[in-house]
């Protein structure tokens, strides 16, 4: 507040310089505004950016040298894998250096990766991900990959062509090469359901089928154990059902692609269960935590659950100790039309503001078909998508490592048996959360499935694409 | 903005009529303030301004963003039921937990603030919740006291009541989120202890003298010295209150909770940024509670006028 | 006002000392067993964290408190708690420096604008930060700050957070102005006034700002997670970070672990800084 304005009348309107304090103010707001202005063109340059992107293509065949960033996720253990190969990497080629880049925890790392992306600041080799390529690609954060494949620089050739071509973007050009297959699907404690006296899962069974196992199984088991964690809000189940129903999951300009009564269909099949007490309470569904130590399979309070295969180890180790039973490995329903088995591959990519190229797809290229590499990697982020290399740590397995084994032995089924590849559109983690938040409306109570539903359809449409 | 409590600060002394106040300071108060004038123009601003740029476009963080104009503020007083609903149960969580920190830290700062044995330690020891900050950490302590198999629970069934899961029922999530803050009031104690000790003996010495019972001391002394420190924690712990966001994170692990009853303001507002990849409705959301905290902290300041007792 | 709070003094004043500490006791418990629990699961096996039920682990180890010190290889905790250390120093000093000489000008000095700038500075505690992190790393990246710790400290020194600023101010306000002007009269300038009296007698708001500022520096996650990409230049809660994977399986024997030890180095600080607050100067000297 001025006051000295408000007291002075005698002010005139143009405010001329004539004495040291008022240049001193004209400086004060010519600073300020250039601050200001400053910022927000920085802003808008940066986002706009250099939308010209890198340079002439070079095959990527050039000289293996010079720094480049390598991002990934994951704890400890996987860090330590990781960081094994990245040293057999640099011991074959000296001159170059790997600069890693980890982030812990999955979430942490999207958040990270989307503020580099927005200001073109991608590390040179992002650790990538189906369901977030295409937010990266249709923005142009990421450099095609076909030259490079082409030119012999990356070779794509011992991986199945289904996978390979789920790296691609909308418009068919190669974005990110796949490292590592992973896919949900039951897990269940077979100990558990033996002693309750259920006859074993059929092999191909329908989701009825299944529906009447578990609502089978609710009395037989000890009481505090349920016969299955309530997934009602899991992304990757909703996709087995549609798919399995014989209907695509998205449409080809990202939006939801089957009817909403299949939706409505399927909460319905998760509500009888949850009704009838053969699930878990939607409060412990709440507050379940989603990291695998903690969850109800885990602890052995519930039989049956659906997760990802490559967790089989990490969740059998705790079962073990404590006596609980083992576990084993069931695929989604694949009637009544339709393989319900969704792929989801994690891979590397190469940023758009990436400067070096060649150690970029030589880095890549090795990861990918190194056998020394695969192996200190050991399947770690998904099933090593090679397949020789796959057989090869199948047979190794062996007996030593049943979990390890059965996990990579389920999804080379899935990868051969012709499974299903979502198209997952930009924007896809909104999917996710609108699936979670209208189920959990559902699921206490607060909305009718039919509802829900439609609200789910709404809330999802307007944000993907 | 009309800071309420200038009226209060005249200097004392004969005026001559259209006389400006003192300019000398001008040059030593620039002087004085350069830091933080070179922070806020050199830092500050430029974000600042960029975001409210941003609450008129739809940006979708990886392509340029584009004019859009009124559409975010339309949208969320038109047509986002979840916008209300986080609104609801921001103001709800605000109401509850303002107070009861202000109260509880108030209360264990005059405990703690002269006359016990070991008071250094017991401060540390009631000040170690809030250096837990937010982590993830927290979230897997929270549960171990409030989950289904959590400590309440157990004590509950010593005395035969079966405990809920009281952070996965919709009805007792937010409560739960309320005790997470209050939990955390070490902080708000610690300003209060220095702000006890600004103030000077001899006050409470004459009024001893006078006969003043400890009570009357408290009212009389105590609460007016303290005001200022009062004011300060209630406007912050106001301010801090709307923009709560990592407890609920974490403790709902991102979904904002059983049938969003933990879906307080800025977790929303996280979601609609940077899981829906629309910053601009987030900016838009951002500058929204921008402006209701600034409604409330102006009410506060007019308000000052009345209860708070500046020394100068 | 604090009715509320009268009763409770009442009511610790007449049960006399020792019933106080029992009281104080019992709530001290009661608010500090999740970190007594923390602490508890950080000597237990990672496997038997979340099956055992009590205080006490059945199993003790120190396992997890050898694998923790090295959350990535060649990467050591020692080189995490130094680089938050140095970072957290330079925070404390500039911004206690920079607040402190803030909060003077708006509460001591009349100059013109003080209104607006003091509005501008409650403004900027108002605005959430999650819309502020895209334009404020562009910013940084194109002063060319990425990879330094250039914009963990620098906002510090240029009091960038207002929160210590109104702090201060309504400190310093408390403060009678009688002092100042006696000195003035004695023919002290701004800066001795500021020196010489504001500040010893602001020591329980400096030294509450020094813990503060040093915590918040401490437990800063999103700053160095952003800024930082180079391990070895990690701060203590992205190395905490390393160990989580809340998708597939955290490491929590050696989270609870390490973060039970990066609470002691806030701790010492703090009984260090309190020291200062326990001795604020009474005016009786001055009068």
């Amino acid at each position: 507040m001025d006051r000295s304005i408000s007291t002075d009348v005698s002010r005139p309107a143009v405010r001329t310089v004539r004495s040291r304090r008022d240049f001193l103010a004209l400086a004060r707001q010519g600073v300020i505004m250039l601050g200001a202005s400053g910022g927000l063109t920085a802003l808008l340059q940066e986002v706009q950016g250099e939308q010209s992107g890198y340079a002439a293509p070079a095959p990527g065949k050039g000289p293996v040298e010079g720094e480049i960033g390598f991002s990934w996720w994951g704890t400890g253990e996987r860090s330590r894998k990781t960081q094994a190969v990245m040293a057999l990497f640099q011991q074959k080629f000296p001159k170059a250096k790997l600069d890693g880049q980890p982030v812990g925890d999955f979430n942490t790392y999207w958040e990270k990766l989307t503020v580099e992306a927005a200001a073109h600041n991608l590390p040179d080799v992002p650790q990538m991900q189906v369901r977030y390529l295409t937010v990266y690609d249709t923005r142009q954060a990421l450099r095609p990959l076909d030259d490079l494949v082409q030119s012999g620089a990356i070779d794509v050739s011992g991986i199945p062509k289904v996978i390979v071509d789920s790296g691609r973007g909308r418009d068919g050009k190669l974005y990110m090469v796949p490292t590592g297959s992973a896919t949900n699907n039951w897990m269940y404690n077979a100990t558990m359901a033996e002693k309750a006296g259920l006859a074993p899962l059929p092999a191909d069974m329908t989701w009825d089928q299944l529906q009447q196992w578990l609502l089978a199984a609710k009395d037989r088991l000890p009481s505090g154990v349920y016969a299955s964690d309530l997934r009602g809000s899991d992304d990757s189940l909703l996709w087995a059902w549609v798919a399995s129903h014989g209907q695509p999951v998205f449409t080809k300009s990202g939006q939801l692609g089957f009817p909403e009564q299949l939706m409505v269909q399927y909460w319905n099949w998760w509500e009888t269960l949850r009704k009838a007490g053969a699930t878990v309470t939607a409060a412990m569904m709440q507050e379940e935590p989603s990291d695998n130590q903690q969850g109800y399979l885990t602890l052995g309070r519930a039989m049956f659950d659906e997760r990802p295969a490559n967790q089989l180890a990490a969740i059998q180790a705790p079962l073990t100790a404590s006596g609980k039973g083992t576990l084993k490995l069931a695929a989604f329903p694949r009637r009544p039309s339709g393989n319900g088995q969704v792929l989801v591959n994690n891979g590397l990519s190469i940023a758009a503001n990436c400067t070096n190229v060649s150690t970029a797809a030589a880095w890549i290229n090795f990861f990918t078909n190194d056998p020394d590499g695969a192996k200190a990697y050991a399947s770690d982020n998904g099933a090593v998508t090679g397949t020789k290399l796959l057989d090869a740590q199948i047979a190794e397995a062996g007996a030593a490592l049943p979990a390890t084994k059965d996990y990579l032995q389920f999804i080379r089924g899935v990868i051969t048996g012709k499974p299903t590849i979502v198209d997952f559109p930009a924007n896809y983690s909104a999917a996710v959360q609108a699936l979670a938040r209208n189920y959990s409306n559902v699921a206490f109570g607060k909305a009718s499935v039919e509802s829900a539903v439609k609200a789910f359809f709404s809330e999802t449409n307007a944000a993907i694409r | 903005m009309s800071v309420g409590h200038e009226s209060a600060m005249m200097p004392a002394g004969p005026r001559h009529p259209g006389a400006k106040p003192r300019r000398r300071d001008d040059r030593i108060a620039y002087l004085f303030l350069a830091p933080w004038l070179l922070g806020l123009v050199g830092i500050t601003v430029g974000p600042l301004l960029a975001s409210l740029g941003l609450s008129f476009t739809h940006y979708d963080l990886l392509s340029a963003p584009s004019w859009t104009g009124l559409t975010n503020y339309r949208r969320m007083i038109a047509g986002d039921p979840s916008f209300l609903q986080s609104l609801v149960v921001t103001v709800l969580y605000v109401a509850i937990s303002v107070p009861s920190v202000l109260v509880i830290s108030l209360a264990l700062a005059l405990v703690l603030n002269r006359g016990l044995r070991g008071l250094t330690l017991y401060r540390g020891l009631f000040y170690l919740p809030s250096l837990l900050g937010g982590s993830v950490a927290l979230a897997v302590l929270w549960r171990q006291v409030f989950g289904i198999d959590g400590m309440l629970n157990h004590v509950l069934a010593l005395v035969h009541i079966t405990g809920q899961s009281w952070i996965g029922s919709p009805g007792t999530a937010l409560y739960t989120l309320v005790l997470l803050n209050v939990w955390q009031f070490g902080a708000t104690m610690i300003i209060f202890l220095a702000g006890l000790r600004q103030i000077p003996q001899d006050l409470y010495e004459a009024a001893a003298v006078d006969g003043a019972r400890r009570w009357r001391q408290l009212l009389q002394i105590t609460i007016p010295m303290l005001s200022p420190v009062i004011f300060f924690n209630t406007v912050l712990g106001l301010i801090r209150a709307f923009q709560v966001f990592t407890s609920a994170y974490v403790i709902s692990n991102g979904t904002g909770g059983p049938a969003d009853s933990m879906l307080l303001y800025a977790l929303y507002l996280y979601q609609q940024g940077f899981v829906n990849y629309d910053m601009g409705y987030a900016a838009a959301m951002a500058w929204v509670l921008v402006v209701m905290i600034a409604v409330l902290t102006g009410a506060a300041f007019l308000s000052a006028r009345f209860w708070v007792h500046y020394a100068d | 006002m604090d009715t509320a709070a009268i009763p409770r003094r009442h009511l610790t004043a007449t049960l006399g000392g020792g019933a106080r500490h029992v009281l104080l006791i019992a709530l001290l418990v009661a608010t500090l067993y999740p970190v007594l629990w923390m602490v508890g699961a950080s000597f237990e096996p990672s496997a038997q964290i979340f099956v055992n039920v009590g205080l006490l682990p059945k199993v003790w180890t120190f396992a997890n408190y050898q694998r923790g010190w090295y959350p990535m290889q060649n990467l050591s905790f020692s080189r995490l708690f130094a680089n938050s250390l140095i970072i957290a120093c330079v925070a404390v000093l500039g911004n206690v420096c920079s607040c402190t000489m803030a909060a003077y000008a708006f509460a001591r000095l009349q100059f013109r604008l003080r209104g607006t700038l003091f509005a501008i500075m409650l403004l900027t505690i108002m605005l959430p930060y999650q819309v502020l992190i895209i334009p404020q790393y562009i910013l940084f990246l194109r002063f060319g700050w990425l990879n330094t710790y250039l914009p963990l400290v620098v906002p510090r020194l240029l009091a960038v957070d207002g929160f210590f600023v109104f702090l201060m101010v309504q400190f310093i306000r408390g403060l009678p102005r009688e002092i100042d002007e006696a000195a003035i009269i004695d023919g002290c300038g701004h800066w001795q006034v500021f020196l010489r009296i504001v500040v010893p007698l602001s020591m329980p708001a400096m030294a509450t700002t020094g813990i503060f500022t040093f915590i918040n520096s401490w437990n800063d996650f999103l700053g160095p997670l952003l800024y930082l990409t180079k391990p070895v230049m990690y701060t203590v809660p992205l190395g905490l970070n390393l160990f989580l994977d809340l998708n597939e399986a955290s490491q929590w024997g050696p989270l609870f672990a390490m973060s039970a030890l990066s609470l002691v180095p806030i701790f010492v600080i703090f009984l260090f800084f309190e020291r200062l607050l326990t001795e604020g100067i009474a005016t009786t000297g001055i009068k």
